[in-house]
Protein backbone atom coordinates (compact mmCIF):
# COMPACT_ATOMS: atom_id res chain seq x y z
CA UNK A 1 0.00 0.00 0.00
CA UNK A 2 1.25 3.30 -0.88
CA UNK A 3 2.18 5.29 2.45
CA UNK A 4 0.73 8.91 0.47
CA UNK A 5 -1.86 7.76 -0.31
CA UNK A 6 -4.97 9.49 1.57
CA UNK A 7 -5.71 5.32 3.36
CA UNK A 8 -2.67 5.57 4.72
CA UNK A 9 -3.52 9.08 5.44
CA UNK A 10 -6.46 8.36 7.56
CA UNK A 11 -5.09 5.37 9.39
CA UNK A 12 -2.03 7.13 10.44
CA UNK A 13 -4.00 9.56 11.89
CA UNK A 14 -6.06 7.39 13.97
CA UNK A 15 -2.95 5.04 15.00
CA UNK A 16 -1.47 8.72 16.17
CA UNK A 17 -4.18 9.67 17.92
CA UNK A 18 -5.03 6.38 19.48
CA UNK A 19 -1.01 6.65 20.78
CA UNK A 20 -1.19 10.10 21.57
CA UNK A 21 -4.48 9.91 23.85
CA UNK A 22 -3.68 6.58 25.16
CA UNK A 23 -6.79 4.63 24.14
CA UNK A 24 -7.39 1.24 24.94
CA UNK A 25 -9.54 -1.25 24.10
CA UNK A 26 -12.19 -1.22 27.03
CA UNK A 27 -12.15 -4.96 28.88
CA UNK A 28 -14.24 -7.44 27.72
CA UNK A 29 -15.70 -7.77 31.53
CA UNK A 30 -17.30 -4.86 30.92
CA UNK A 31 -19.51 -4.66 28.16
CA UNK A 32 -20.40 -8.35 29.80
CA UNK A 33 -21.16 -6.70 32.93
CA UNK A 34 -23.57 -4.37 31.31
CA UNK A 35 -25.07 -6.70 29.25
CA UNK A 36 -25.65 -9.11 32.29
CA UNK A 37 -26.96 -5.71 34.13
CA UNK A 38 -29.55 -5.19 31.28
CA UNK A 39 -30.69 -8.47 31.20
CA UNK A 40 -31.03 -8.87 35.43
CA UNK A 41 -32.83 -5.08 35.42
CA UNK A 42 -35.26 -7.10 32.88
CA UNK A 43 -35.79 -9.48 34.93
CA UNK A 44 -35.78 -7.50 37.75
CA UNK A 45 -39.19 -5.64 35.92
CA UNK A 46 -40.89 -8.70 34.54
CA UNK A 47 -40.32 -9.99 38.45
CA UNK A 48 -41.86 -6.37 39.79
CA UNK A 49 -44.22 -6.49 36.97
CA UNK A 50 -45.67 -10.05 38.43
CA UNK A 51 -45.95 -8.20 42.12
CA UNK A 52 -48.17 -5.91 40.41
CA UNK A 53 -50.22 -8.33 38.58
CA UNK A 54 -50.39 -10.32 41.75
CA UNK A 55 -52.18 -7.25 43.29
CA UNK A 56 -54.33 -6.35 40.32
CA UNK A 57 -55.49 -9.71 40.55
CA UNK A 58 -56.52 -9.44 44.79
CA UNK A 59 -57.91 -6.28 44.00
CA UNK A 60 -60.09 -7.39 41.06
CA UNK A 61 -60.97 -11.12 42.86
CA UNK A 62 -62.08 -8.63 46.27
CA UNK A 63 -63.65 -5.99 44.00
CA UNK A 64 -67.32 -7.42 45.41
CA UNK A 65 -68.59 -7.94 42.15
CA UNK A 66 -71.46 -10.41 42.75
CA UNK A 67 -72.64 -7.09 45.06
CA UNK A 68 -72.53 -4.48 42.64
CA UNK A 69 -76.36 -4.08 42.14
CA UNK A 70 -76.26 -3.44 46.15
CA UNK A 71 -72.66 -1.41 46.46
CA UNK A 72 -73.39 1.19 42.95
CA UNK A 73 -76.08 1.88 40.81
CA UNK A 74 -74.77 0.86 37.72
CA UNK A 75 -72.23 -0.94 36.29
CA UNK A 76 -70.04 2.17 35.27
CA UNK A 77 -69.75 3.45 38.44
CA UNK A 78 -68.60 -0.34 40.18
CA UNK A 79 -65.60 0.00 36.99
CA UNK A 80 -65.06 3.09 37.97
CA UNK A 81 -64.19 2.40 41.22
CA UNK A 82 -63.27 -0.97 41.35
CA UNK A 83 -61.02 -1.18 38.84
CA UNK A 84 -56.98 -0.97 39.91
CA UNK A 85 -56.42 1.63 37.73
CA UNK A 86 -53.36 2.95 40.04
CA UNK A 87 -51.88 -0.36 39.96
CA UNK A 88 -52.36 -0.93 36.04
CA UNK A 89 -51.24 2.34 35.54
CA UNK A 90 -47.76 0.95 37.83
CA UNK A 91 -47.99 -2.64 35.60
CA UNK A 92 -47.46 -0.16 32.71
CA UNK A 93 -44.68 1.31 33.40
CA UNK A 94 -42.85 -1.59 35.20
CA UNK A 95 -43.34 -3.39 31.58
CA UNK A 96 -42.21 -0.26 29.50
CA UNK A 97 -38.60 -0.47 31.87
CA UNK A 98 -38.70 -4.19 31.07
CA UNK A 99 -39.27 -3.66 27.67
CA UNK A 100 -36.51 -0.76 27.17
CA UNK A 101 -34.28 -2.97 29.08
CA UNK A 102 -33.97 -5.51 26.96
CA UNK A 103 -33.40 -3.08 24.20
CA UNK A 104 -30.28 -2.42 25.92
CA UNK A 105 -28.55 -5.68 26.05
CA UNK A 106 -26.80 -6.93 23.08
CA UNK A 107 -28.90 -8.13 20.62
CA UNK A 108 -32.54 -7.00 22.46
CA UNK A 109 -32.94 -4.25 19.40
CA UNK A 110 -33.91 -7.48 17.21
CA UNK A 111 -36.89 -8.14 19.24
CA UNK A 112 -40.32 -6.28 17.93
CA UNK A 113 -41.75 -4.01 20.80
CA UNK A 114 -44.84 -6.65 20.73
CA UNK A 115 -42.53 -9.87 21.75
CA UNK A 116 -40.59 -8.26 24.38
CA UNK A 117 -43.58 -6.73 25.95
CA UNK A 118 -45.52 -9.75 25.62
CA UNK A 119 -42.53 -12.09 27.14
CA UNK A 120 -42.62 -9.63 30.06
CA UNK A 121 -46.59 -9.42 30.48
CA UNK A 122 -46.55 -13.37 30.08
CA UNK A 123 -43.42 -13.82 32.56
CA UNK A 124 -45.28 -11.28 35.32
CA UNK A 125 -48.99 -12.95 34.63
CA UNK A 126 -47.50 -16.22 35.18
CA UNK A 127 -45.17 -15.63 38.17
CA UNK A 128 -47.94 -12.99 39.49
CA UNK A 129 -51.11 -15.53 39.47
CA UNK A 130 -49.05 -17.60 41.40
CA UNK A 131 -47.81 -15.28 44.25
CA UNK A 132 -51.68 -14.20 44.46
CA UNK A 133 -52.51 -18.01 44.89
CA UNK A 134 -50.21 -18.15 47.62
CA UNK A 135 -51.69 -14.87 49.53
CA UNK A 136 -48.55 -12.38 47.93
CA UNK A 137 -51.23 -10.16 46.17
CA UNK A 138 -52.78 -9.51 49.26
CA UNK A 139 -49.83 -8.55 50.86
CA UNK A 140 -48.59 -6.49 47.96
CA UNK A 141 -51.77 -4.76 48.15
CA UNK A 142 -52.25 -4.00 51.59
CA UNK A 143 -47.94 -3.38 52.38
CA UNK A 144 -47.16 -1.36 49.49
CA UNK A 145 -50.71 -0.19 48.01
CA UNK A 146 -51.32 1.63 51.24
CA UNK A 147 -48.07 3.96 50.30
CA UNK A 148 -48.86 5.04 46.80
CA UNK A 149 -51.32 8.39 46.65
CA UNK A 150 -54.53 8.48 46.42
CA UNK A 151 -55.06 4.48 46.69
CA UNK A 152 -56.69 2.43 49.25
CA UNK A 153 -56.26 -1.33 49.33
CA UNK A 154 -59.04 -3.57 48.16
CA UNK A 155 -60.22 -4.70 51.63
CA UNK A 156 -59.62 -0.99 53.34
CA UNK A 157 -62.32 0.35 50.84
CA UNK A 158 -64.47 -2.69 51.16
CA UNK A 159 -64.56 -2.62 54.69
CA UNK A 160 -65.50 1.44 54.61
CA UNK A 161 -67.90 0.92 52.09
CA UNK A 162 -69.32 -1.88 54.36
CA UNK A 163 -69.74 -0.14 57.35
CA UNK A 164 -72.64 1.78 56.49
CA UNK A 165 -75.88 0.88 57.52
CA UNK A 166 -77.81 4.73 56.07
CA UNK A 167 -77.06 2.63 53.18
CA UNK A 168 -78.28 -0.48 53.95
CA UNK A 169 -74.92 -2.44 54.23
CA UNK A 170 -73.57 -3.90 57.39
CA UNK A 171 -70.34 -6.13 57.96
CA UNK A 172 -68.38 -7.08 60.47
CA UNK A 173 -67.74 -10.35 62.80
CA UNK A 174 -70.74 -12.19 64.13
CA UNK A 175 -70.46 -12.00 67.46
CA UNK A 176 -73.45 -13.74 69.17
CA UNK A 177 -76.32 -15.33 67.18
CA UNK A 178 -79.45 -15.54 69.68
CA UNK A 179 -80.78 -19.14 69.55
CA UNK A 180 -78.55 -20.50 66.77
CA UNK A 181 -78.81 -24.10 67.14
CA UNK A 182 -81.97 -24.94 65.81
CA UNK A 183 -81.72 -21.46 63.38
CA UNK A 184 -84.88 -19.61 64.79
CA UNK A 185 -82.76 -16.66 65.61
CA UNK A 186 -84.44 -13.44 65.37
CA UNK A 187 -81.42 -11.46 66.18
CA UNK A 188 -77.67 -11.21 65.86
CA UNK A 189 -75.17 -9.09 67.08
CA UNK A 190 -72.46 -8.09 64.36
CA UNK A 191 -69.32 -5.80 65.25
CA UNK A 192 -68.19 -3.87 61.90
CA UNK A 193 -64.46 -3.05 61.47
CA UNK A 194 -64.31 0.31 63.20
CA UNK A 195 -65.39 -2.11 66.82
CA UNK A 196 -68.74 -1.02 67.18
CA UNK A 197 -71.48 -3.70 68.00
CA UNK A 198 -75.08 -3.27 65.94
CA UNK A 199 -77.84 -5.38 66.52
CA UNK A 200 -79.22 -7.05 63.72
CA UNK A 201 -83.09 -8.28 63.28
CA UNK A 202 -83.20 -11.40 61.29
CA UNK A 203 -86.52 -11.72 60.99
CA UNK A 204 -86.81 -11.22 57.18
CA UNK A 205 -83.91 -13.31 56.20
CA UNK A 206 -84.49 -16.91 54.65
CA UNK A 207 -82.69 -20.08 56.19
CA UNK A 208 -79.52 -19.81 53.45
CA UNK A 209 -78.52 -16.44 55.44
CA UNK A 210 -78.84 -18.09 58.65
CA UNK A 211 -77.15 -20.64 57.63
CA UNK A 212 -74.38 -18.30 56.49
CA UNK A 213 -74.26 -16.75 59.78
CA UNK A 214 -73.04 -20.78 61.37
CA UNK A 215 -70.25 -21.36 58.62
CA UNK A 216 -68.47 -17.64 58.53
CA UNK A 217 -67.18 -15.85 60.68
CA UNK A 218 -67.71 -12.14 59.01
CA UNK A 219 -70.36 -11.26 56.83
CA UNK A 220 -72.20 -8.71 55.10
CA UNK A 221 -75.61 -8.01 55.41
CA UNK A 222 -77.90 -6.31 53.61
CA UNK A 223 -81.35 -4.64 54.58
CA UNK A 224 -83.19 -1.62 54.42
CA UNK A 225 -81.14 2.15 54.89
CA UNK A 226 -81.70 3.11 58.46
CA UNK A 227 -82.49 6.90 59.28
CA UNK A 228 -79.39 7.15 61.13
CA UNK A 229 -75.85 4.98 61.11
CA UNK A 230 -76.35 4.51 65.54
CA UNK A 231 -79.80 4.35 65.22
CA UNK A 232 -82.34 3.14 67.91
CA UNK A 233 -83.51 -0.45 66.99
CA UNK A 234 -82.11 -3.18 65.28
CA UNK A 235 -81.06 -2.95 61.77
CA UNK A 236 -83.32 -5.03 59.76
CA UNK A 237 -81.65 -7.68 57.41
CA UNK A 238 -82.74 -8.99 54.15
CA UNK A 239 -79.46 -10.65 52.94
CA UNK A 240 -76.65 -12.44 55.19
CA UNK A 241 -73.96 -13.12 52.58
CA UNK A 242 -70.23 -14.53 53.94
CA UNK A 243 -67.32 -12.03 53.71
CA UNK A 244 -64.94 -14.25 51.27
CA UNK A 245 -61.78 -13.66 51.05
CA UNK A 246 -60.07 -14.21 47.73
CA UNK A 247 -56.27 -15.42 47.06
CA UNK A 248 -55.57 -13.91 50.62
CA UNK A 249 -54.96 -15.43 53.81
CA UNK A 250 -55.28 -12.53 56.85
CA UNK A 251 -58.73 -11.32 57.36
CA UNK A 252 -58.38 -8.58 59.59
CA UNK A 253 -61.33 -8.98 62.26
CA UNK A 254 -62.79 -6.05 64.35
CA UNK A 255 -60.76 -4.81 67.56
CA UNK A 256 -61.52 -6.72 70.73
CA UNK A 257 -62.80 -9.52 69.02
CA UNK A 258 -59.69 -11.20 69.92
CA UNK A 259 -60.59 -10.68 73.25
CA UNK A 260 -63.91 -12.90 72.90
CA UNK A 261 -62.46 -15.84 71.34
CA UNK A 262 -60.14 -16.75 73.97
CA UNK A 263 -61.45 -18.34 77.03
CA UNK A 264 -60.02 -21.73 78.32
CA UNK A 265 -61.72 -24.84 77.00
CA UNK A 266 -64.73 -25.25 75.34
CA UNK A 267 -67.81 -26.48 77.10
CA UNK A 268 -71.04 -26.89 75.53
CA UNK A 269 -72.54 -25.84 78.94
CA UNK A 270 -70.88 -22.53 79.33
CA UNK A 271 -73.22 -20.29 78.70
CA UNK A 272 -72.35 -16.97 77.29
CA UNK A 273 -74.17 -13.40 78.18
CA UNK A 274 -74.58 -10.95 76.28
CA UNK A 275 -74.86 -7.10 77.34
CA UNK A 276 -75.93 -5.83 73.53
CA UNK A 277 -79.23 -8.14 73.88
CA UNK A 278 -82.37 -8.21 75.82
CA UNK A 279 -81.82 -9.99 79.21
CA UNK A 280 -81.89 -13.85 79.51
CA UNK A 281 -81.02 -14.47 75.90
CA UNK A 282 -77.86 -16.61 76.17
CA UNK A 283 -76.21 -18.60 73.60
CA UNK A 284 -73.91 -21.75 74.02
CA UNK A 285 -69.80 -21.00 73.90
CA UNK A 286 -69.08 -23.80 71.62
CA UNK A 287 -71.99 -22.79 69.28
CA UNK A 288 -70.77 -19.78 69.40
CA UNK A 289 -67.39 -20.28 68.35
CA UNK A 290 -67.77 -22.76 65.85
CA UNK A 291 -69.78 -19.67 64.30
CA UNK A 292 -66.95 -17.58 64.07
CA UNK A 293 -64.12 -20.08 63.48
CA UNK A 294 -62.35 -20.04 60.11
CA UNK B 1 3.31 0.35 10.30
CA UNK B 2 1.48 -1.95 8.47
CA UNK B 3 2.34 -0.94 4.92
CA UNK B 4 4.17 -3.86 4.28
CA UNK B 5 1.81 -6.23 5.04
CA UNK B 6 2.07 -9.48 4.00
CA UNK B 7 -0.82 -10.96 1.75
CA UNK B 8 -2.21 -12.68 3.94
CA UNK B 9 -3.60 -10.38 5.75
CA UNK B 10 -5.73 -9.08 3.05
CA UNK B 11 -7.46 -12.58 2.94
CA UNK B 12 -8.26 -12.42 6.77
CA UNK B 13 -11.80 -11.63 7.49
CA UNK B 14 -12.82 -8.71 9.53
CA UNK B 15 -13.59 -10.55 12.52
CA UNK B 16 -10.21 -12.24 12.37
CA UNK B 17 -8.69 -8.64 11.95
CA UNK B 18 -10.44 -7.37 14.99
CA UNK B 19 -8.98 -10.15 17.17
CA UNK B 20 -5.45 -9.73 15.90
CA UNK B 21 -5.84 -5.89 16.52
CA UNK B 22 -6.51 -6.54 20.36
CA UNK B 23 -3.04 -8.20 20.08
CA UNK B 24 -1.10 -5.96 17.88
CA UNK B 25 -2.71 -1.76 17.54
CA UNK B 26 -1.31 -1.59 14.09
CA UNK B 27 -3.43 -4.50 12.68
CA UNK B 28 -6.21 -1.95 13.50
CA UNK B 29 -5.29 0.18 10.71
CA UNK B 30 -6.20 -2.19 8.50
CA UNK B 31 -9.75 -2.16 9.41
CA UNK B 32 -9.64 1.55 8.86
CA UNK B 33 -8.20 1.12 5.51
CA UNK B 34 -11.00 -1.20 4.52
CA UNK B 35 -13.49 0.93 6.00
CA UNK B 36 -12.63 4.37 5.40
CA UNK B 37 -14.18 4.71 2.03
CA UNK B 38 -17.12 3.55 2.64
CA UNK B 39 -17.56 5.20 5.79
CA UNK B 40 -16.88 8.37 3.94
CA UNK B 41 -19.23 8.04 1.36
CA UNK B 42 -21.91 7.09 4.24
CA UNK B 43 -21.39 9.90 6.50
CA UNK B 44 -21.22 12.17 3.50
CA UNK B 45 -24.91 10.37 2.14
CA UNK B 46 -26.06 10.81 6.06
CA UNK B 47 -25.59 14.88 5.24
CA UNK B 48 -22.19 15.51 5.81
CA UNK B 49 -20.72 17.50 3.37
CA UNK B 50 -17.57 19.79 4.88
CA UNK B 51 -14.76 17.26 4.70
CA UNK B 52 -13.15 18.77 7.40
CA UNK B 53 -16.50 17.81 9.46
CA UNK B 54 -16.43 14.70 7.48
CA UNK B 55 -12.52 13.69 8.45
CA UNK B 56 -12.78 14.61 12.17
CA UNK B 57 -16.29 12.17 12.18
CA UNK B 58 -14.57 9.57 10.70
CA UNK B 59 -11.25 9.73 12.71
CA UNK B 60 -13.68 9.79 15.91
CA UNK B 61 -15.80 6.91 14.40
CA UNK B 62 -12.43 4.67 14.52
CA UNK B 63 -11.14 5.76 17.37
CA UNK B 64 -14.88 4.60 19.32
CA UNK B 65 -14.49 1.50 17.63
CA UNK B 66 -11.11 0.93 18.88
CA UNK B 67 -12.04 1.72 21.95
CA UNK B 68 -15.13 -0.63 21.91
CA UNK B 69 -13.35 -3.23 20.04
CA UNK B 70 -14.03 -5.88 23.02
CA UNK B 71 -17.75 -5.23 22.86
CA UNK B 72 -17.66 -6.18 18.87
CA UNK B 73 -20.51 -9.14 18.77
CA UNK B 74 -19.24 -11.75 16.50
CA UNK B 75 -22.71 -12.41 15.98
CA UNK B 76 -22.96 -9.21 13.92
CA UNK B 77 -20.87 -8.66 11.06
CA UNK B 78 -17.71 -6.38 11.51
CA UNK B 79 -18.97 -4.41 8.84
CA UNK B 80 -22.56 -3.94 10.36
CA UNK B 81 -21.35 -3.02 13.31
CA UNK B 82 -18.45 0.02 12.66
CA UNK B 83 -21.46 1.22 10.49
CA UNK B 84 -23.58 1.92 13.38
CA UNK B 85 -21.06 3.20 15.21
CA UNK B 86 -20.45 5.55 11.74
CA UNK B 87 -24.28 6.52 12.11
CA UNK B 88 -24.27 7.08 15.43
CA UNK B 89 -21.54 9.62 15.44
CA UNK B 90 -22.81 11.37 12.33
CA UNK B 91 -26.13 11.95 14.44
CA UNK B 92 -24.53 12.96 17.86
CA UNK B 93 -22.15 15.68 14.78
CA UNK B 94 -25.46 17.18 13.95
CA UNK B 95 -26.98 17.24 17.57
CA UNK B 96 -23.69 18.68 19.04
CA UNK B 97 -23.34 21.25 16.40
CA UNK B 98 -27.07 21.84 16.53
CA UNK B 99 -26.89 21.46 12.75
CA UNK B 100 -29.35 20.07 9.36
CA UNK B 101 -27.67 17.48 6.82
CA UNK B 102 -27.36 18.55 3.49
CA UNK B 103 -27.99 17.74 0.75
CA UNK B 104 -25.55 16.14 -1.57
CA UNK B 105 -24.34 18.90 -3.81
CA UNK B 106 -22.32 16.74 -6.30
CA UNK B 107 -24.44 14.16 -8.25
CA UNK B 108 -23.72 10.71 -7.63
CA UNK B 109 -23.86 9.34 -11.70
CA UNK B 110 -25.84 6.02 -10.39
CA UNK B 111 -28.36 7.70 -7.97
CA UNK B 112 -31.02 6.59 -10.56
CA UNK B 113 -30.24 3.28 -10.89
CA UNK B 114 -30.25 2.80 -6.97
CA UNK B 115 -33.91 3.95 -6.97
CA UNK B 116 -36.49 1.14 -6.55
CA UNK B 117 -37.92 0.28 -9.92
CA UNK B 118 -40.92 -0.48 -7.70
CA UNK B 119 -41.95 3.62 -6.99
CA UNK B 120 -42.76 3.34 -10.60
CA UNK B 121 -42.36 7.57 -11.07
CA UNK B 122 -42.04 8.91 -14.11
CA UNK B 123 -38.25 10.02 -14.46
CA UNK B 124 -37.02 12.82 -17.35
CA UNK B 125 -34.91 12.23 -19.72
CA UNK B 126 -32.49 14.45 -18.47
CA UNK B 127 -30.43 12.83 -16.25
CA UNK B 128 -28.88 15.55 -14.11
CA UNK B 129 -32.10 16.85 -13.52
CA UNK B 130 -33.55 13.89 -12.26
CA UNK B 131 -30.60 13.29 -9.70
CA UNK B 132 -31.24 16.73 -8.67
CA UNK B 133 -34.62 15.96 -7.85
CA UNK B 134 -34.03 12.71 -6.16
CA UNK B 135 -31.44 14.48 -3.77
CA UNK B 136 -34.20 17.09 -3.15
CA UNK B 137 -36.56 14.36 -2.34
CA UNK B 138 -34.32 11.89 -0.25
CA UNK B 139 -33.19 15.03 2.06
CA UNK B 140 -36.71 15.93 2.45
CA UNK B 141 -37.77 12.37 4.03
CA UNK B 142 -37.92 12.20 7.73
CA UNK B 143 -34.78 10.71 9.26
CA UNK B 144 -35.82 7.40 9.86
CA UNK B 145 -37.02 6.59 6.23
CA UNK B 146 -34.15 8.39 4.51
CA UNK B 147 -31.84 6.34 7.09
CA UNK B 148 -32.71 2.82 6.00
CA UNK B 149 -33.01 4.08 2.00
CA UNK B 150 -29.66 5.00 1.95
CA UNK B 151 -28.73 1.91 3.63
CA UNK B 152 -30.75 -0.08 1.58
CA UNK B 153 -30.09 1.41 -2.19
CA UNK B 154 -27.08 3.09 -1.51
CA UNK B 155 -24.98 1.29 0.69
CA UNK B 156 -26.38 -2.06 -0.22
CA UNK B 157 -27.33 -3.64 3.16
CA UNK B 158 -29.75 -6.24 3.29
CA UNK B 159 -32.29 -6.23 6.01
CA UNK B 160 -30.87 -8.00 8.94
CA UNK B 161 -27.76 -5.68 8.45
CA UNK B 162 -30.11 -2.20 8.34
CA UNK B 163 -31.69 -3.73 11.63
CA UNK B 164 -27.97 -4.37 12.99
CA UNK B 165 -26.68 -0.93 11.93
CA UNK B 166 -29.84 1.18 13.36
CA UNK B 167 -30.53 -0.93 15.99
CA UNK B 168 -34.28 -1.47 14.99
CA UNK B 169 -35.97 -5.40 14.12
CA UNK B 170 -35.88 -6.46 10.91
CA UNK B 171 -39.84 -6.29 10.78
CA UNK B 172 -39.48 -2.09 11.34
CA UNK B 173 -36.93 -1.71 8.85
CA UNK B 174 -39.19 -3.77 6.64
CA UNK B 175 -42.04 -1.38 6.95
CA UNK B 176 -39.94 1.94 7.24
CA UNK B 177 -38.43 0.65 4.34
CA UNK B 178 -42.09 0.38 2.80
CA UNK B 179 -43.56 3.59 4.18
CA UNK B 180 -40.05 5.31 2.84
CA UNK B 181 -40.67 4.47 -0.58
CA UNK B 182 -44.08 5.39 -0.65
CA UNK B 183 -43.39 8.75 0.66
CA UNK B 184 -40.31 9.48 -1.43
CA UNK B 185 -43.21 8.81 -4.37
CA UNK B 186 -45.01 10.99 -2.73
CA UNK B 187 -42.95 13.69 -2.37
CA UNK B 188 -41.96 12.96 -6.24
CA UNK B 189 -45.49 13.08 -7.34
CA UNK B 190 -45.98 16.65 -5.60
CA UNK B 191 -42.89 17.93 -7.29
CA UNK B 192 -44.39 17.04 -10.65
CA UNK B 193 -47.64 18.48 -9.72
CA UNK B 194 -45.66 21.13 -8.94
CA UNK B 195 -43.93 22.05 -11.47
CA UNK B 196 -46.59 21.55 -13.79
CA UNK B 197 -48.48 24.11 -12.59
CA UNK B 198 -45.58 26.56 -13.02
CA UNK B 199 -45.23 25.59 -16.67
CA UNK B 200 -49.32 25.87 -16.90
CA UNK B 201 -49.12 29.33 -15.31
CA UNK B 202 -45.94 30.60 -17.30
CA UNK B 203 -47.81 29.47 -20.70
CA UNK B 204 -50.58 31.35 -19.81
CA UNK B 205 -48.52 34.39 -18.85
CA UNK B 206 -47.05 34.04 -22.62
CA UNK B 207 -50.66 33.82 -24.18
Amino acid sequence: MNPASPHSEIADKVLERIAEEHVTPRPRWQFTASNVTYWTLWAACTLLGAAVVAAVVFETANAGWEFRGVTHRDLFAFLFQALPMLWLILLALVLFAAFENMRHTQTGYRYPMIFVIGLSVMGSVAVGIALYAVGIGQQIDEEIGRHIPLNKPVLERQRVMWMNPTRGMLAGQVILVNDLPDQQADTFLLRTFDGQDHLVSLERVGPSGRAVLQQFPLVRVVGPPMATSSGAGPFNACFVFPWVLRGGWHVRVPPGSERVLTGGPVDDDVLVHCDGLPTGETIHLKTFQRAIAP
Amino acid sequence: MTSGMSPHIDEMSDEQVVIQALQIRDMFAVLVRRYQDRLTRYIRRLGLLRREDAEDVLQNIFLKAYRNLNGFNTELRFSSWIYRIAHNETISFFRAKNARPEVLPDPESDIIERIPADLDIALDADRSVEGARLRQAIAELEPKYRDVLLLRYFEERDYAEISDVLQKPPGTVATLLNRGKQKLKAILQEQDRARTERQAELAKRNV
